[in-house]
């Protein structure tokens, strides 16, 4: 240390001792006028045997104690090299002289876990809502796309605290070090904007030698300071990049992007997910922004040119042309619903169309995809509740008799009990939806968007309902089967309907030349014949379809997981996700391409799907893990094993 | 809009300085004619919307009605429709500031003819004049010639035209001169020479983008108010004219300047024209709030910035719509009342972020057809852009749970996109959805097949939450296989395959079975080991498993390793206790313990350990004070925060005991071995079965209600309860 600083240092030890309580504010003024003080006390810091440390330490805690935000600030901009000290010094195992940093540490950590009446700080954070109006918007102009999932599943504006309380701490043990040390960050990030640039490239080293040092990476870094890997954990980690992400943005793109690297290779090695994911997101945010200036000039403004709405959609199917299309189709099915078809209307021919174009494309697939949305919940619906065994969840519980005779419109009430209970709002109960017979197009829309948000998992819980519901409740399963029959559903829930339909086929038959969308060979029966043997038949098409299932089953490519455990999952664990579309279109596309065990009516449109085949072989993927994985989780594996002495293993594989 | 349209024309001409006014004025009122009326009022609509495609036809009616014989207000009107209509088509260019020449670009060539002679025979009356010299400075501006852009826009006059109301377009007009003066003065500057005038310039630049971003917000909210039925898309000078403001303030960091224009921009009530707009604007903002402002800086957007961002900012530059517009209505904003108001930097984000991202998923582009690919992929690429900054205002809360239901909703449209996909099952995996996670990151390791990442984060979530030991083993093989591939995750692959085959030994029944796994396990740790020697998880679970296979003092060797490199890790601590009790070194154990609890003084299960230790030591008294004093920590952990939660009506949930949130379900080995070293309690499994169902029975007929709290903390309770007992 130069004799200079030493003087400085010396000078500013002293003069705060003498302040008088008014002129504090004066002084934290002042302090930026020492050009010299900052660069002086950043090297007592790094230099860990200086004698000047634990002055300053005390001097700097004092400061913080002050409550002046501007002298709060100025301790704050030495966590960075506080904490590297504190870490350095505890791998080096040579822990006596860091106890002033280490003081300073928890001073600073008690006093901001506590509010200005000394109660624990609790830090809350409301979670916004499209639903409601803001500053920014007005919900009905948001497209209900948006507003069904989220919105509706968390209605209005919830708070959730995300730190604290947190507990005094007198000492660091093992046990509490990161959570203060995230806590401090956590504090340190909430002033990053009055942090100088010494400051944030003090940050950035921080980050990347706590990440590195003992890696092989150190070398790559030429890091020559100690070699011991030091312990992270992920939700520090996390308040790293925060401040590495800052720094990215305000001028130190060199070293942020440096430390940001450092940062994911070790969250990488440690599989933290959390720090991975701010880090990917960062790290494609910046690179997306460095591609955008390197193909314009640096110098003038450059003007984003967003592809308007218009421009795209009109001839590539989106999200938004698809809907339009899709409550079309739902009116559509409601009028002949609501006359003596039973079946979903003309779902087959209008796949026929695919192919044609864009617009017919469009046109097509939104539709087909609603059906087959429809199809394969309730062909699901149809196997749970066919399955004595079945019902795990919902179905003891859950009794609602007055929708089940209600056969034109079994499909909406089913949806809408279980949504009644997830979503507390809008529907009581058990009120049967009648919603349906409202005319207008504009709630025919909303329904139809209620329904895709979770249709899915309402068929499986629905039709645990009905199971339990038993025999009583006969239309659900006449229903759903005329419905699985239409549309091929995944799983055994497909054939199921399948072999019910070719059940039907044969009773009701003499309906079918009638019914001119049929000509594919589907058909459902008759209302009228359901009024009066409805009953009888039902009993016959349980059993029919049991026996079907099972043997089905066994014959499924999938080891272990029972037609339960599958169609279950396969309607539960994705019924909040992949909002409709592609999933669903997979979904039943990769059925019929991959699984087909009998020729279904639409399968000769397979080549015109093959577009989207691909894509379902994934999410085809996806709902056999679930599957399985569903099959396996139950078993009590989380809990603790038993009552005598057990070692807790922690996770950090 | 029909509330702007009645005005009479001649009301404002008259405030355009110069000589060709007097002189047509009269014979033009006089002819004014209803049918003429209505048809300029037609075509100014048109204008006004951007519906070039309408004007010709119109141009056409026009000259067979005679109206406008004998000046060029036709020719004037093609010549725009032709311009505009070849820069819409030129986007990119313009974009990239590459001049369009005259014969690639024959629409341009035309207009500029047109224009040219419509300026030099001067028939038009001032107004349309002005016009045109507008008209001819975007021209210029369009092939490149900045300076002559800016000659004509002195020549029109700018600064003087906006006294008054005018009709709709010639706002966007005015707003499109505003930002070609400034773009022409940027563009300029970079050949000029002169320092001073260089920072001269700046200033006029800027001041020139600011009333560009005034008049067309302006513009955007009568728009709305008249809610035009059709899709106009914004030309690249009125986008430009839209963004220039905030743009060249945050270029020359004004930062708190830069996003209250943003948020201005951003309050005014939307229309259907200016989505597109917002959802730059609005991701814009975003960005800027999430990189730049921290939380103790933060301002509300419904408040001024603070005087300490603005002074540090080096003066105001905002307010010349006061000095310059001081008729102009202002735009119309969404109401403050009633409404959510972001309180903190990442709400408002976040806010901001949803409802680009309610946007940008409507309109991805789902279809895969080839003709598709580039609107699908510049479509994605918007959307991932959003989802990445929700990512990190999202992760800064902790709401995991939220971002994946987020990025569920990408999936849609994100066939095939390996980030999204990757952020989706990381996400899925932060917020505890494990099953899913393992699908989405099995998904992810099949589109990149050599990164060793995906199939250990999935390893991870089978061993830990879902015991899936099969399906994690096969995953961690995979890395193994790829040997030198994997590169630094090799040492974690084999500690995965290890820790599987460890654990499906204790699943095993057959000792057969569970001799063999256990000694592979054996081998692949060693393996391990081997290869990171410096990796303390591996050294530890060497030792573990070698104190399973009851090779007690073999055992001590990794764990002096394991010891070394994290002194005070507790299970490494646990683990040393247990091994020393073992063989028999009660004493030291003991002390070893005392030493771990020093560093994990609310662990239970060395607590538990202790209270056994003692029984054997001390005897029995000082094993019952420890249990004491575990219901003391336990009620003071736990029970604390229960009664908060009783007292606690308002909405915030309450918080999770840090112990148990901190601590997903870790990795839960029994210890067979610890039962030689108890001495007196073998019978103590089956008492304590029974025991511990009348607990439960007790405890749930007491408190069924209390009961939703972890099942861990009952369990813990019970667990402590029992020891007492014994």
């Amino acid at each position: 240390m130069l004799a200079m600083d030493q003087g400085v240092v010396e000078e500013w030890l002293s003069e705060f001792k003498t302040l008088p309580e008014t002129a504090i504010s004066s002084y934290a003024t002042s302090l930026k006028e020492k050009g010299s003080l900052v660069p002086a006390l950043y090297r007592v810091i790094r230099e860990n045997y200086s004698d000047l440390l634990e002055p300053v330490c005390h001097q700097l805690f004092e400061f913080y104690r002050s409550g002046e935000p501007r002298l709060q600030r100025f301790t704050l901009q030495f966590l960075p090299e506080l904490l590297w000290s504190y870490l350095s010094v505890g791998a080096g195992r040579d822990l006596h002289c860091s106890g002033c940093i280490e003081a300073l540490l928890l001073g600073i950590y008690n006093l901001e876990i506590v509010d200005k009446d000394g109660q624990s700080k609790v830090l809350t954070f409301t979670v916004p809502s499209l639903s409601k109006p803001s500053v920014y918007h007005e919900p009905s102009t948001i497209g209900s796309l948006a507003l069904t999932e989220g919105a509706l599943a968390n209605h209005g504006l919830s708070r959730v605290v995300y730190s604290g309380p947190y507990f005094q701490r007198e000492t660091f043990t093992a046990q509490n070090r990161f959570e203060v040390l995230t806590f401090l960050l956590l504090c340190y990030n909430a002033a990053l904007s009055y942090m100088s640039t010494t400051s944030l490239q003090s940050l950035c080293q921080l980050s990347s030698r706590v990440c590195i040092c003992g890696y092989p990476r150190q070398q790559l870094r030429r890091y020559k300071g100690i070699n011991t890997r030091m312990m992270v954990t992920s939700e520090f980690l996390v308040q790293l990049i925060t401040g590495i992400h800052f720094a990215l943005y305000n001028g130190e793109s060199d070293l942020g992007s440096k430390a940001l690297d450092d940062v994911l290779y070790r969250a990488q090695l440690e599989l933290y997910p959390e720090a991975l994911l701010v880090g990917n997101a960062i790290k494609s945010s910046i690179q997306g922004a460095a591609l955008k200036s390197n193909k314009e000039g640096t110098r003038s403004i450059q003007v984003e040119i967003t592809p308007t709405a218009p421009r795209i959609s009109r001839n590539a199917v989106t999200s938004l042309s698809i809907r339009g299309h899709r409550w079309k189709r739902h009116e559509t099915e409601e009028n002949s619903v609501d006359s003596t078809d039973l079946s979903p209307a003309g779902t087959i021919p209008e796949i026929s169309i695919t192919g044609v174009g864009g617009e017919r494309l469009g046109v097509a697939n939104g539709e087909a995809l609603r059906s087959r949305t429809e199809g394969e919940a309730l062909g699901v619906a149809a196997e749970v509740g066919a399955d004595p065994r079945g019902q795990q969840e919902g179905g003891s519980t859950f009794r609602d008799p007055s929708p089940r005779f209600l056969p034109a419109r079994l499909r909406l009430p089913s949806h809408g009990l279980p949504q009644s209970r997830h979503n507390p709002a809008p529907l009581p109960p058990g009120k049967p939806r009648d919603a349906v017979d409202l005319g207008s197009p504009d709630e025919l829309m909303e329904i139809a968007e209620e329904d895709e948000g979770f249709c899915r998992r309402a068929a499986a819980e629905g039709g645990g309902g009905g199971g339990v519901g038993g025999s009583g409740s006969p239309p659900t399963v006449v229903i759903s089967n005329s419905c699985g029959a239409s549309s091929p559903a995944p799983t055994s829930g497909k054939a199921a309907g399948k072999s019910q339909r070719r059940l039907l086929v044969g009773k009701s038959k003499e309906k079918e030349k009638e019914k001119e969308r049929e000509r594919e060979g589907l058909t459902a029966p008759d209302p009228r014949k359901l009024g009066g043997a409805g009953g009888r038949a039902m009993s016959e098409n349980t059993e029919q379809l049991s026996l079907k299932r099972l043997t089905l089953t066994s014959s499924q490519s999938v080891p272990k997981s029972t037609t339960l455990s599958l169609s279950r999952t396969a309607s539960s664990v994705f019924s909040r996700s992949f909002e409709q579309v592609s999933n669903v279109l997979a979904i039943a596309t990769g059925n019929q391409g991959h699984r087909a065990p009998s020729p279904t009516p639409n399968s000769n449109h397979a080549p015109e799907l093959n577009r989207y085949s691909v894509c379902s072989l994934q999410e085809e993927g996806l709902g056999y893990l679930a599957g399985r994985a569903e099959h396996t989780s139950p078993t009590p594996h989380h809990k603790q094993p038993s009552p005598s002495i057990s070692v807790h293993l922690a996770p950090d594989l | 809009m029909l509330v702007f349209w009645p005005e009479p024309l001649d009301q404002v001409t008259p405030l355009v300085s110069g000589d060709y006014g007097q002189r047509d004025i009269p014979g033009m009122t006089s002819r004014v004619s209803f049918s003429q009326y209505r048809l300029e009022a037609e075509i100014e609509k048109y204008r006004a919307e951007c519906q070039w495609d309408k004007i010709p036809s119109l141009v056409e009616q026009l000259a067979a009605a005679h109206f406008h014989v004998d000046d060029d207000y036709g020719t004037l009107l093609l010549a725009e429709s032709l311009l505009e209509e070849c820069l819409l088509e030129n986007v990119s260019l313009l974009r990239s500031s590459t001049p369009l020449t005259d014969h690639t670009h024959p629409k341009l060539a035309r207009a500029k003819a047109n224009l040219n002679n419509v300026l030099s025979r001067g028939h038009l009356e001032p107004k349309y004049f002005n016009e045109a010299l507008l008209l001819m400075a975007k021209v210029h501006y369009a092939q490149g010639r900045f300076r002559d852009s800016q000659g004509m826009c002195a020549r029109a006059g700018i600064e003087e035209l906006m006294r008054d109301e005018r009709p709709l377009y010639h706002l966007r007009l005015l707003a499109e001169a505003f930002v070609i003066k400034g773009l022409s003065l940027d563009h300029q500057a970079m050949s000029a020479a002169s320092r001073v005038r260089l920072s001269e310039r700046d200033e006029e630049c800027l001041s020139c983008y600011l009333r560009a971003l005034v008049t067309p917000s302006t513009k955007m909210a009568k728009t709305s108010v008249s809610s035009p039925p059709l899709e106009m898309e914004p030309g690249y000078f009125l986008q430009a004219a839209l963004q220039s403001g905030y743009l060249s303030l945050l270029h020359k960091g004004h930062l708190a300047q830069g996003t209250q224009q943003l948020r201005l921009v951003m309050r005014v009530v939307e229309s259907r024209s200016s989505q597109g707009f917002r959802k730059t604007v609005a991701k814009r903002l975003a960005e800027v709030l999430l990189g730049s402002v921290s939380e103790d800086s933060y301002w509300s957007p419904v408040t001024p910035p603070p005087s300490v961002w603005l002074s540090k900012e080096g003066g105001s530059h905002s307010q010349p719509k006061d000095l310059v517009y001081p008729s102009i209505r202002h735009p119309q904003r969404y109401s403050t009342d009633g409404s959510f108001c972001p309180q903190d930097v990442v709400e408002e984000a976040v806010l901001l972020l949803l409802i680009t991202e309610s946007m940008a998923s409507a309109d991805a582009v789902l279809s895969l057809a080839p003709e598709h690919k580039e609107s699908r992929e510049s479509s994605v690429e918007d959307a991932s852009s959003t989802y990445d900054l929700l990512s990190i205002g999202m992760a800064r809360r902790g709401q995991y749970a939220m971002l994946s239901e987020c990025l569920e909703r990408a999936m849609k449209f994100s066939f095939n996109e390996f980030h999204l996909w990757y952020q989706l099952g990381l996400s899925l995996m932060a917020s505890g959805k494990s099953v899913a996670a393992v699908s989405v990151l099995k998904e992810c390791a099949k589109m990149r097949p050599q990164d060793s990442t995906l199939k250990l984060l999935a390893a991870k979530i089978c061993i830990n939450q879902l015991r899936m030991l099969d399906e994690a083993e096969a995953l961690a093989q995979s890395v193994v296989d790829m040997a030198e591939g994997a590169g630094e995750s090799l040492p974690r692959a084999y500690l995965a395959v290890g820790l599987c085959c460890s654990l499906r030994a204790s699943d095993a029944v057959l000792k057969a079975e569970r001799d063999e796994l256990n000694q592979r396990a054996l081998g692949e740790l060693q393996k391990a080991h081997a290869l990171d020697p410096q990796d303390a998880h591996i050294a530890l679970y060497l030792s573990m498993q070698l104190a399973l296979v009851r090779q007690v003092s073999a055992a001590m060797e990794p764990l002096q390793v394991a010891l070394a490199l994290r002194s005070d890790e507790l299970h490494s601590l646990h683990l040393l206790v247990l091994l020393l009790s073992a063989q028999k070194h009660e004493q030291h154990a003991l002390d070893t313990l005392t030493l771990a609890l020093s560093q994990h003084p609310e662990n239970f299960n060395l607590l538990f350990t202790k209270v056994k230790l003692e029984e054997v030591v001390c005897g029995s008294a000082v094993a019952l004070q420890t249990c004491e004093e575990m219901l003391q920590l336990w009620q003071s952990r736990y029970d604390l925060t229960r009664t908060s939660e009783a007292d606690d009506t308002s909405s915030i949930p309450p918080p999770e005991p840090g112990y148990i949130s901190r601590k997903p379900s870790g990795v839960h080995l029994t210890l067979p071995d610890f039962q030689e070293t108890e001495t007196g309690s073998q019978s103590a499994p089956s008492l304590a079965v029974s025991r511990l169902e009348a607990a439960m029975s007790e405890v749930s007929a007491v408190s069924s209600a209390h009961r939703q709290g972890p099942a861990y903390i009952w369990t813990t309770l019970e667990r402590i309860w029992l020891q007492a007992g014994d």
